[in-house]
Protein backbone atom coordinates (compact mmCIF):
# COMPACT_ATOMS: atom_id res chain seq x y z
CA UNK A 1 0.00 0.00 0.00
CA UNK A 2 2.84 2.27 1.00
CA UNK A 3 4.51 1.83 -2.24
CA UNK A 4 1.35 2.45 -4.16
CA UNK A 5 1.35 5.87 -2.53
CA UNK A 6 5.31 6.72 -3.40
CA UNK A 7 4.75 5.87 -7.01
CA UNK A 8 1.37 8.63 -7.00
CA UNK A 9 3.27 10.59 -5.69
CA UNK A 10 6.29 10.96 -7.97
CA UNK A 11 4.01 10.42 -10.41
CA UNK A 12 2.70 13.72 -9.50
CA UNK A 13 6.45 15.27 -9.70
CA UNK A 14 7.28 13.86 -13.06
CA UNK A 15 4.21 16.38 -13.62
CA UNK A 16 5.51 19.30 -12.66
CA UNK A 17 8.66 18.67 -14.28
CA UNK A 18 6.92 18.52 -17.93
CA UNK A 19 6.69 14.46 -17.59
CA UNK A 20 5.94 12.51 -20.41
CA UNK A 21 5.45 9.43 -18.30
CA UNK A 22 2.17 9.44 -17.35
CA UNK A 23 1.82 7.61 -13.54
CA UNK A 24 0.58 4.58 -16.14
CA UNK A 25 2.84 4.30 -18.38
CA UNK A 26 5.53 4.70 -15.06
CA UNK A 27 4.00 1.51 -13.94
CA UNK A 28 4.68 -0.63 -16.97
CA UNK A 29 7.90 0.16 -17.81
CA UNK A 30 8.61 -0.43 -13.75
CA UNK A 31 7.33 -3.59 -14.15
CA UNK A 32 9.75 -4.62 -16.78
CA UNK A 33 12.54 -3.45 -14.61
CA UNK A 34 14.60 -5.29 -12.07
CA UNK A 35 12.89 -4.81 -8.54
CA UNK A 36 16.91 -4.47 -7.13
CA UNK A 37 17.45 -2.21 -4.37
CA UNK A 38 21.27 -1.35 -5.65
CA UNK A 39 23.67 -0.10 -3.15
CA UNK A 40 25.55 2.94 -4.59
CA UNK A 41 27.50 5.96 -3.93
CA UNK A 42 26.39 9.61 -4.08
CA UNK A 43 29.29 9.73 -7.45
CA UNK A 44 28.22 6.40 -8.82
CA UNK A 45 24.64 7.91 -9.07
CA UNK A 46 25.81 11.08 -10.54
CA UNK A 47 28.19 9.53 -13.25
CA UNK A 48 25.80 7.09 -14.31
CA UNK A 49 24.59 7.04 -18.13
CA UNK A 50 21.18 7.66 -18.55
CA UNK A 51 19.91 6.08 -21.20
CA UNK A 52 16.12 4.83 -22.61
CA UNK A 53 15.18 6.32 -19.38
CA UNK A 54 17.23 3.91 -17.45
CA UNK A 55 20.04 4.81 -15.31
CA UNK A 56 23.51 2.70 -16.13
CA UNK A 57 26.11 2.58 -14.02
CA UNK A 58 28.96 -0.18 -15.76
CA UNK A 59 26.46 -2.92 -15.84
CA UNK A 60 24.47 -2.22 -13.37
CA UNK A 61 21.20 -0.41 -13.84
CA UNK A 62 20.29 2.29 -11.21
CA UNK A 63 16.49 2.73 -10.39
CA UNK A 64 15.61 2.03 -6.66
CA UNK A 65 19.32 2.74 -4.87
CA UNK A 66 20.00 2.80 -1.09
CA UNK A 67 23.06 4.92 -0.05
CA UNK A 68 24.46 6.66 3.23
CA UNK A 69 25.62 10.10 3.62
CA UNK A 70 25.91 12.89 5.56
CA UNK A 71 22.37 15.90 6.36
CA UNK A 72 24.11 19.07 4.65
CA UNK A 73 20.78 20.66 4.74
CA UNK A 74 17.30 20.54 5.29
CA UNK A 75 14.41 22.29 3.56
CA UNK A 76 11.07 21.32 4.63
CA UNK A 77 8.00 22.43 3.10
CA UNK A 78 3.99 21.11 3.95
CA UNK A 79 4.38 17.88 1.24
CA UNK A 80 7.55 17.39 1.77
CA UNK A 81 11.33 17.87 2.79
CA UNK A 82 14.41 18.05 0.93
CA UNK A 83 17.52 17.34 2.27
CA UNK A 84 21.32 17.55 0.53
CA UNK A 85 23.19 14.60 1.12
CA UNK A 86 26.81 14.48 0.97
CA UNK A 87 28.74 11.29 1.01
CA UNK A 88 32.30 12.36 0.44
CA UNK A 89 32.21 10.85 -3.33
CA UNK A 90 31.40 13.38 -4.97
CA UNK A 91 29.22 16.88 -5.14
CA UNK A 92 26.50 16.43 -2.98
CA UNK A 93 23.02 14.46 -4.04
CA UNK A 94 19.53 15.83 -3.95
CA UNK A 95 17.17 13.73 -1.70
CA UNK A 96 13.52 14.97 -1.35
CA UNK A 97 11.04 12.62 1.22
CA UNK A 98 7.55 13.17 0.90
CA UNK A 99 4.97 13.31 2.81
CA UNK A 100 3.25 10.15 3.02
CA UNK A 101 -0.59 10.18 3.21
CA UNK A 102 -2.32 7.06 4.38
CA UNK A 103 -6.00 7.80 2.43
CA UNK A 104 -7.61 5.09 4.74
CA UNK A 105 -6.99 7.84 7.45
CA UNK A 106 -9.08 10.21 5.95
CA UNK A 107 -6.52 12.03 4.34
CA UNK A 108 -4.42 12.78 7.48
CA UNK A 109 -0.86 12.94 6.60
CA UNK A 110 1.91 11.36 8.60
CA UNK A 111 4.39 14.04 10.11
CA UNK A 112 7.99 13.32 9.90
CA UNK A 113 11.28 14.65 11.80
CA UNK A 114 13.67 16.14 9.58
CA UNK A 115 16.68 14.82 10.39
CA UNK A 116 19.25 17.11 11.68
CA UNK A 117 22.41 18.42 9.78
CA UNK A 118 25.80 16.82 9.97
CA UNK A 119 24.25 13.34 10.87
CA UNK A 120 24.41 10.42 9.25
CA UNK A 121 21.17 8.85 7.38
CA UNK A 122 20.67 6.03 5.13
CA UNK A 123 18.64 6.50 2.14
CA UNK A 124 16.05 4.16 -0.08
CA UNK A 125 14.34 5.48 -2.50
CA UNK A 126 14.22 5.67 -6.60
CA UNK A 127 16.69 7.43 -8.80
CA UNK A 128 15.30 10.11 -11.04
CA UNK A 129 15.82 13.21 -13.34
CA UNK A 130 14.27 16.40 -13.31
CA UNK A 131 15.31 18.40 -16.45
CA UNK A 132 18.91 17.13 -16.31
CA UNK A 133 19.31 17.44 -12.61
CA UNK A 134 19.10 13.76 -10.86
CA UNK A 135 17.45 13.37 -6.85
CA UNK A 136 16.74 10.41 -5.24
CA UNK A 137 13.19 10.07 -4.01
CA UNK A 138 13.05 8.58 -0.81
CA UNK A 139 10.39 5.90 0.38
CA UNK A 140 12.51 5.46 3.59
CA UNK A 141 15.11 7.79 5.13
CA UNK A 142 16.32 6.00 8.66
CA UNK A 143 19.30 7.48 10.84
CA UNK A 144 22.64 5.81 11.29
CA UNK A 145 23.14 5.12 14.87
CA UNK A 146 25.61 1.93 14.26
CA UNK A 147 28.52 3.41 12.05
CA UNK A 148 29.18 -0.06 11.03
CA UNK A 149 26.51 0.48 8.79
CA UNK A 150 28.97 2.68 7.00
CA UNK A 151 31.61 0.29 6.63
CA UNK A 152 28.76 -2.69 5.70
CA UNK A 153 27.69 -0.58 2.69
CA UNK A 154 30.71 0.66 1.64
CA UNK A 155 31.11 -2.87 1.29
CA UNK A 156 28.08 -3.56 -0.26
CA UNK A 157 28.87 -1.06 -3.02
CA UNK A 158 32.45 -2.79 -3.75
CA UNK A 159 30.26 -6.25 -4.15
CA UNK A 160 27.22 -5.42 -6.03
CA UNK A 161 29.60 -3.16 -8.88
CA UNK A 162 32.03 -6.38 -8.76
CA UNK A 163 28.72 -9.07 -8.70
CA UNK A 164 27.62 -7.21 -11.69
CA UNK A 165 30.58 -6.88 -14.01
CA UNK A 166 31.17 -10.41 -13.51
CA UNK A 167 27.84 -11.98 -14.58
CA UNK A 168 28.79 -10.08 -17.96
CA UNK A 169 32.66 -11.70 -17.95
CA UNK A 170 31.67 -15.51 -17.88
CA UNK A 171 30.69 -15.54 -21.33
CA UNK A 172 34.36 -14.19 -22.11
CA UNK A 173 35.87 -16.73 -19.62
CA UNK A 174 34.92 -20.36 -21.06
CA UNK A 175 36.83 -19.47 -23.83
CA UNK A 176 39.72 -19.70 -22.92
CA UNK A 177 38.96 -23.20 -21.22
CA UNK A 178 39.24 -24.40 -24.60
CA UNK A 179 36.37 -24.66 -27.29
CA UNK A 180 34.77 -27.85 -26.72
CA UNK A 181 32.77 -26.35 -23.83
CA UNK A 182 29.72 -24.00 -24.78
CA UNK A 183 28.62 -23.74 -21.27
CA UNK A 184 29.98 -20.83 -18.95
CA UNK A 185 32.25 -23.66 -16.75
CA UNK A 186 33.51 -22.57 -14.09
CA UNK A 187 36.80 -23.93 -13.58
CA UNK A 188 36.77 -26.17 -10.08
CA UNK A 189 40.24 -25.85 -8.73
CA UNK A 190 41.93 -28.75 -6.99
CA UNK A 191 41.06 -31.81 -9.57
CA UNK A 192 43.23 -33.71 -11.53
CA UNK A 193 42.87 -33.38 -14.75
CA UNK A 194 40.90 -36.68 -15.44
CA UNK A 195 38.84 -35.50 -12.32
CA UNK A 196 38.24 -32.06 -14.40
CA UNK A 197 37.49 -34.38 -17.51
CA UNK A 198 34.80 -36.48 -15.82
CA UNK A 199 33.08 -33.40 -14.16
CA UNK A 200 32.92 -32.06 -17.21
CA UNK A 201 31.25 -35.18 -18.64
CA UNK A 202 28.73 -35.40 -15.85
CA UNK A 203 27.98 -31.69 -15.70
CA UNK A 204 27.56 -31.28 -19.94
CA UNK A 205 24.81 -34.29 -19.28
CA UNK A 206 21.25 -32.54 -18.76
CA UNK A 207 18.95 -35.30 -18.45
CA UNK A 208 16.94 -36.30 -15.62
CA UNK A 209 18.82 -39.40 -14.52
CA UNK A 210 21.79 -37.90 -15.14
CA UNK A 211 25.03 -39.51 -16.47
CA UNK A 212 25.63 -43.43 -16.05
CA UNK A 213 29.34 -44.33 -15.31
CA UNK A 214 29.37 -46.35 -18.53
CA UNK A 215 28.83 -43.20 -20.72
CA UNK A 216 31.74 -41.70 -18.91
CA UNK A 217 33.83 -44.67 -19.32
CA UNK A 218 32.63 -44.93 -23.37
CA UNK A 219 33.84 -41.52 -23.92
CA UNK A 220 37.22 -41.89 -22.41
CA UNK A 221 38.00 -44.52 -23.77
CA UNK A 222 41.86 -45.01 -23.26
CA UNK A 223 41.58 -44.36 -19.87
CA UNK A 224 40.91 -47.28 -17.38
CA UNK A 225 37.32 -48.14 -15.71
CA UNK A 226 39.19 -47.96 -12.46
CA UNK A 227 40.85 -44.57 -12.69
CA UNK A 228 37.77 -42.83 -13.90
CA UNK A 229 35.62 -44.81 -10.72
CA UNK A 230 37.87 -43.46 -8.60
CA UNK A 231 37.56 -40.21 -9.76
CA UNK A 232 33.47 -40.13 -9.26
CA UNK A 233 34.40 -41.60 -5.72
CA UNK A 234 36.44 -38.42 -5.13
CA UNK A 235 33.86 -35.83 -7.01
CA UNK A 236 31.40 -37.36 -5.08
CA UNK A 237 32.91 -37.33 -1.82
CA UNK A 238 34.10 -33.17 -2.48
CA UNK A 239 30.01 -32.45 -3.04
CA UNK A 240 30.61 -31.74 -7.06
CA UNK A 241 28.39 -34.74 -8.47
CA UNK A 242 25.75 -36.96 -6.66
CA UNK A 243 24.27 -40.28 -7.36
CA UNK A 244 20.57 -40.35 -8.87
CA UNK A 245 18.68 -43.21 -9.87
CA UNK A 246 21.30 -45.39 -8.89
CA UNK A 247 25.28 -45.80 -7.95
CA UNK A 248 25.70 -45.71 -11.66
CA UNK A 249 24.30 -42.59 -12.34
CA UNK A 250 25.38 -38.88 -11.45
CA UNK A 251 24.73 -35.55 -11.74
CA UNK A 252 27.16 -32.10 -11.17
CA UNK A 253 26.04 -29.96 -8.31
CA UNK A 254 26.71 -27.00 -10.23
CA UNK A 255 25.06 -27.74 -13.61
CA UNK B 1 31.38 19.72 -14.29
CA UNK B 2 34.50 17.41 -12.80
CA UNK B 3 33.26 15.64 -9.67
CA UNK B 4 36.96 15.65 -8.23
CA UNK B 5 36.95 19.09 -6.90
CA UNK B 6 33.79 17.81 -4.73
CA UNK B 7 35.65 14.39 -3.75
CA UNK B 8 36.75 13.65 -0.02
CA UNK B 9 38.65 10.51 -0.12
CA UNK B 10 38.16 8.45 2.93
CA UNK B 11 41.58 8.00 3.82
CA UNK B 12 43.78 6.85 7.08
CA UNK B 13 46.87 8.47 8.55
CA UNK B 14 49.21 6.35 6.09
CA UNK B 15 47.59 7.54 2.55
CA UNK B 16 47.61 11.55 4.20
CA UNK B 17 50.73 11.93 2.17
CA UNK B 18 49.73 10.98 -1.42
CA UNK B 19 46.71 13.85 -1.16
CA UNK B 20 48.73 16.90 0.22
CA UNK B 21 46.71 19.96 -0.55
CA UNK B 22 43.49 18.44 -1.28
CA UNK B 23 40.00 17.86 0.55
CA UNK B 24 39.55 14.07 2.82
CA UNK B 25 37.96 12.65 4.88
CA UNK B 26 38.88 11.09 8.39
CA UNK B 27 37.55 8.16 10.12
CA UNK B 28 38.87 7.75 14.15
CA UNK B 29 39.08 7.95 17.29
CA UNK B 30 39.71 11.61 19.06
CA UNK B 31 41.94 12.10 22.27
CA UNK B 32 44.16 14.91 23.77
CA UNK B 33 42.33 17.74 23.06
CA UNK B 34 44.21 20.81 23.86
CA UNK B 35 42.77 23.43 26.34
CA UNK B 36 42.02 26.03 24.04
CA UNK B 37 39.77 23.38 21.55
CA UNK B 38 42.03 24.38 18.80
CA UNK B 39 44.05 21.06 18.32
CA UNK B 40 43.31 17.44 18.75
CA UNK B 41 44.59 13.71 17.67
CA UNK B 42 42.73 11.29 16.03
CA UNK B 43 43.73 7.91 15.63
CA UNK B 44 43.15 6.58 12.36
CA UNK B 45 42.02 2.53 11.61
CA UNK B 46 45.45 2.17 10.96
CA UNK B 47 46.21 3.82 14.17
CA UNK B 48 48.39 6.57 12.93
CA UNK B 49 48.08 9.77 14.81
CA UNK B 50 46.45 13.05 12.84
CA UNK B 51 46.83 16.54 14.30
CA UNK B 52 43.66 18.22 13.78
CA UNK B 53 43.98 21.68 13.47
CA UNK B 54 40.66 23.20 14.22
CA UNK B 55 39.71 26.83 12.31
CA UNK B 56 37.83 28.28 15.23
CA UNK B 57 37.80 26.55 18.95
CA UNK B 58 35.97 23.67 19.56
CA UNK B 59 32.48 24.35 20.46
CA UNK B 60 31.65 20.63 21.11
CA UNK B 61 32.56 17.70 23.07
CA UNK B 62 35.16 15.73 21.06
CA UNK B 63 35.69 12.35 22.39
CA UNK B 64 35.45 8.74 21.01
CA UNK B 65 34.15 8.08 17.42
CA UNK B 66 34.88 11.11 15.60
CA UNK B 67 35.04 11.99 11.64
CA UNK B 68 37.21 15.35 10.44
CA UNK B 69 36.75 17.16 6.78
CA UNK B 70 39.35 18.98 5.67
CA UNK B 71 42.71 19.51 3.81
CA UNK B 72 45.69 17.84 4.31
CA UNK B 73 48.26 20.19 5.58
CA UNK B 74 51.68 17.99 6.12
CA UNK B 75 51.94 14.21 6.09
CA UNK B 76 50.12 13.87 9.41
CA UNK B 77 48.18 17.10 9.90
CA UNK B 78 44.86 17.93 9.15
CA UNK B 79 42.84 20.83 9.01
CA UNK B 80 39.37 21.00 10.03
CA UNK B 81 36.55 21.98 8.12
CA UNK B 82 33.81 19.88 9.68
CA UNK B 83 33.35 17.75 12.46
CA UNK B 84 31.01 14.87 12.95
CA UNK B 85 30.96 13.42 16.38
CA UNK B 86 29.75 9.77 17.41
CA UNK B 87 27.65 9.19 20.42
CA UNK B 88 29.34 6.65 23.46
CA UNK B 89 27.43 4.13 21.87
CA UNK B 90 28.53 4.28 18.53
CA UNK B 91 32.31 4.39 19.55
CA UNK B 92 31.68 1.02 21.84
CA UNK B 93 30.43 -0.93 18.84
CA UNK B 94 32.10 0.12 16.46
CA UNK B 95 34.13 -2.22 14.46
CA UNK B 96 37.62 -0.21 13.69
CA UNK B 97 39.84 -3.18 11.93
CA UNK B 98 37.10 -3.99 9.44
CA UNK B 99 36.49 -0.23 8.84
CA UNK B 100 40.30 -0.55 7.40
CA UNK B 101 39.87 -3.19 5.66
CA UNK B 102 36.75 -1.43 4.16
CA UNK B 103 39.00 1.10 3.29
CA UNK B 104 42.04 -0.64 1.78
CA UNK B 105 38.90 -2.68 -0.57
CA UNK B 106 38.18 1.52 -1.85
CA UNK B 107 41.33 2.10 -2.76
CA UNK B 108 41.97 -1.17 -4.32
CA UNK B 109 38.89 -1.32 -5.96
CA UNK B 110 37.94 2.65 -6.83
CA UNK B 111 36.03 0.80 -10.11
CA UNK B 112 33.80 -0.48 -8.09
CA UNK B 113 33.55 2.40 -5.26
CA UNK B 114 33.05 5.18 -7.33
CA UNK B 115 34.28 8.64 -6.18
CA UNK B 116 34.67 11.43 -8.57
CA UNK B 117 34.40 11.19 -12.36
CA UNK B 118 32.52 13.08 -14.75
CA UNK B 119 29.14 13.99 -13.64
CA UNK B 120 26.24 13.48 -16.26
CA UNK B 121 23.63 15.88 -17.61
Amino acid sequence: MWNNQDFNQSGFSQVQGGGFNTPQGDEKKRSKRSNNIVPVTVAQVLTAKHEDDAFMSGNLELSQVTLIGLVKSVNESPTRIDYVIDDMTGPPLDVRRFNDSDENDEGETQTQNAYPPNTYVRVNGLLRAFGGKRTVNAFKITPVTDMNELTCHMLEVIHASASGQQQHAQPGKSSSMGGNSMEVGEQIAGLSPLQMQVQKIIRSDQSEQGCSVDEICQQLRSVAPKAIRDAIEFLSSEGHIYSTIDDEHFQATDA
Amino acid sequence: MSGEEFTKPRLNGSLLPNYMGRQICLLGMAKNVDSSGNFFTLTTSDNQDVRIQMQEPLSVHVAGLTEVHGQVTSRNSVQCENVVVFSDEATEKFDMALYQKALELTQRCSNHYIQGGIMED
